[in-house]
């Protein structure tokens, strides 16, 4: 009997927490009609296609203005995708929630609690990828390594980059890396991207000859960008000599293809001076030797 | 943002209006550069032609040009080892300087002493690693291996090409002229590639002189153009809206435009002029009236295109298989892209050479400009 009368004011008082609470619900919900649900759906709906409308506009005026805004054009693209979803998200919370300062705190504790532990990754991702619209470790149209991955960037969402590869293939990799992995950027919003492309020799290659004809190659590329500089490093190693021809290419999407016209084109001017390419037989018979001698 | 603004300012006033042309007419958006000339008769564009032909190289004589050689040359004279030995001097396109350097000069240096010897540049070699051995020999014709002597090479863009061997030539060039300083060398070529040779030769260092042609008003081009509107009795259009808009005459309105447009070139401003003649009416095609003069808007380019378009203007004209040599590309592939863009009349074909049109020469200049190539729009 005493524990009756122990237990009913409790019982009492969860029924009040209970009846506070949903009170404090129905408060904070705005009373949900099915004309409210056909503008929340027409919303959703008008944000895709505005989303998908801006996305084609933007990179079809990036492919016809000139190459020298092509990538500015480009880089709106994210900031723009950003202001529709804050508007539609704005306009379905003022839809659906009576909004006032006590419902708000509400509201973004609750959120925060349950996100926090259900949406972990995926708020982590959405945060770095705000934070990298204004950093930038990467934007569209740059050439970024991002672990094993490297190509340009085309697209920037929400949670993640599309990245085109070399070989044609996309990759999605979630903004979150960003707080993990480092991001190596060659062109930081810039047409022009470093291309190196390495030669080999044998150690008594004409060393001056060399450096003339990789030069001249650069130099006479079509692709080449003649406003940046263009360098010939070299290195000795054990087997020859190792040459480094560093230039830029007018636009960063033909990096391959500026390659291939520096190698084909220097490979013809090595034959006709005959230049020698390292020798394989000397580095095994030089490996025989030394295993022979041990 | 200084550097942004800049950048606005070279593209908004052509690149805007190039971008909405394209958006209004992107398949019709190349005129045919003569369209008005082509209701000539054949005839007529034949008379038309000789009659500009046989006009004076340049419309006004281009005293300030003279007097600077002058200068130059006696100041190198009087001490040849201390003094800069070579002039470079800048037009657009190259081959307006070509024509009086090859003609012009040497008359109103007659008399020097030494003696003035103009390099034959009307065509390169055949195959790249020739040039440097066809140079040699000219040289050797024309007997500048003397003690003291003028060299004159009326254009430069036909001593190299944009190849690995065809770039030696410019190093014998330069051991063979600009280094010995008993000879003075002028050099006539374009500002692009004048650009480009400072960045991949050491020609630009030797030659430290730099003059540009100068720019021709409007009443040069009216005293210049006079004999053949009075021998075919060519009217000015009178159109009533202009009228109104402008105080100026007809005529005056005209030769405005015209230096306008061609930016004071005469090479640019004749064929802006050609293509402004037109019949009166269909009744009446012996009467000839002169339209107001526009540049055609350059069809849409390819990025290949762009290539092949700056190779062309870095080295005025040259043959297919320079131009192969040039890009790095086969000549089938070649042909295809040469041969779609002459049907646009971007470039032209003489003989077996090929050009850039001087109708589009004005506005490929900007355009390229803009696309990232080395190209000062202004030039």
């Amino acid at each position: 009997m005493s524990i009756l009368i122990y237990l009913l004011p409790l019982a009492q008082s969860g029924s009040n927490t209970a009846n506070q609470t949903a009170a404090k619900a129905k408060d904070i919900l705005a009373q949900i009609t099915a004309g409210k649900v056909t503008r929340a759906l027409l919303i959703v709906l008008a944000a895709y296609l505005a989303i998908q409308i801006f996305d084609k506009l933007i990179i079809w005026l990036s492919e016809r203005v000139p190459r020298e805004w092509r990538l500015r054009v480009k880089q709106f693209l994210p900031f723009v995708r950003l202001v529709v979803i804050l508007v539609a998200t704005a306009s379905l919370i003022d839809l659906f929630l009576n909004i006032n300062r006590e419902n708000l705190l509400a509201i973004t504790g609750t959120a925060a609690v349950a996100l926090g532990f259900a949406f972990k990754d995926l708020v982590s991702s959405v945060i770095a990828g705000v934070f990298g619209l204004f950093e930038a470790p990467y934007r569209i149209g740059d050439r970024v390594q991002i672990g094993d991955h490297y190509g340009e960037v085309i697209g920037y969402g929400l949670r993640g980059i599309r990245l085109q590869t070399p070989d044609d293939s996309v990759v999605t990799i979630p903004h979150g890396q960003i707080w993990t992995s480092a991001v190596v950027n060659s062109n930081m919003g810039n047409l022009e991207a470093q291309v190196v492309t390495e030669f080999y020799f044998a150690h008594e290659v004409d060393v001056e000859l060399t450096k003339k004809i990789l030069y001249r190659v650069a130099y006479t590329s079509k692709y080449t960008q003649l406003k940046l500089p263009v360098q010939v490093i070299m290195q000795e190693k054990s087997w020859g000599t190792l040459f480094k021809l560093k230039c830029y290419p007018i636009d960063a999407r033909n990096e391959f293809v500026y390659k291939t016209d520096l190698i084909s084109r220097a490979k013809q001017a090595f034959a006709r001076h005959q230049l020698p390419y390292p020798r394989l037989l000397d580095l095994e018979s030089r490996a025989q030797h030394t295993s022979a001698s041990n | 943002m200084a550097l942004l603004d800049q950048q606005l300012q070279r593209w908004l006033p052509t690149g805007l209006k190039q971008f909405l042309d394209r958006l209004a007419n992107s398949d019709e958006a190349a005129e045919q550069p003569e369209e008005n000339c082509a209701d000539l008769t054949p005839e007529q564009i034949e008379q038309l032609s000789e009659a500009i032909q046989s006009l004076p190289n340049h419309p006004v004589n281009p005293e300030a040009i003279y007097s600077d050689i002058k200068a130059e040359l006696e100041q190198w004279q009087a001490s040849p080892q201390s003094s800069n030995n070579s002039l470079a001097i800048l037009s657009s396109p190259g081959v307006a300087i070509a024509n009086i350097l090859a003609h012009d000069l040497e008359p109103q240096l007659d008399g020097h002493k030494p003696p003035v010897l103009v390099l034959a540049t009307a065509d390169r070699a055949r195959e790249s690693n020739q040039i440097e051995s066809l140079l040699e020999q000219r040289i050797q014709e024309i007997g500048a291996d003397q003690e003291q002597c003028i060299v004159v090479i009326p254009d430069l863009s036909q001593c190299f090409l944009r190849s690995v061997d065809g770039l030696s030539s410019l190093d014998f060039l330069q051991e063979t002229l600009l280094q010995n300083p008993c000879r003075f060398t002028i050099m006539g070529l374009d500002p692009v590639t004048w650009h480009y040779l400072g960045v991949v030769s050491h020609l630009a260092t030797y030659c430290s002189q730099e003059l540009s042609l100068p720019k021709l008003e409007a009443d040069q081009l009216q005293d210049w153009l006079k004999p053949v509107i009075d021998q075919f009795q060519l009217q000015f259009s009178r159109d009533s809206a202009l009228q109104k808009a402008t105080n100026d005459s007809p005529e005056d309105r005209y030769f405005k435009t015209l230096a306008a447009l061609s930016n004071g070139n005469r090479i640019v401003a004749e064929q802006l002029f050609l293509q402004s003649i037109h019949p009166v009416d269909a009744d009446h095609l012996e009467t000839l009236e002169l339209g107001i003069p526009e540049l055609p808007s350059l069809p849409s380019l390819e990025e290949s295109d762009n290539y092949l378009l700056y190779s062309l203007l870095l080295h005025g004209e040259m043959t297919l298989s320079a131009l192969a040599d040039s890009l790095g590309e086969t000549l089938p592939t070649l042909r295809y892209q040469a041969q779609a863009l002459q049907q646009s009349e971007v470039i032209l074909q003489r003989e077996d050479r090929l050009s850039i049109n001087p109708l589009y020469d004005p506005k490929l200049r900007q355009s390229l400009a803009l696309n990232n190539f080395v190209i000062d729009s202004r030039d």
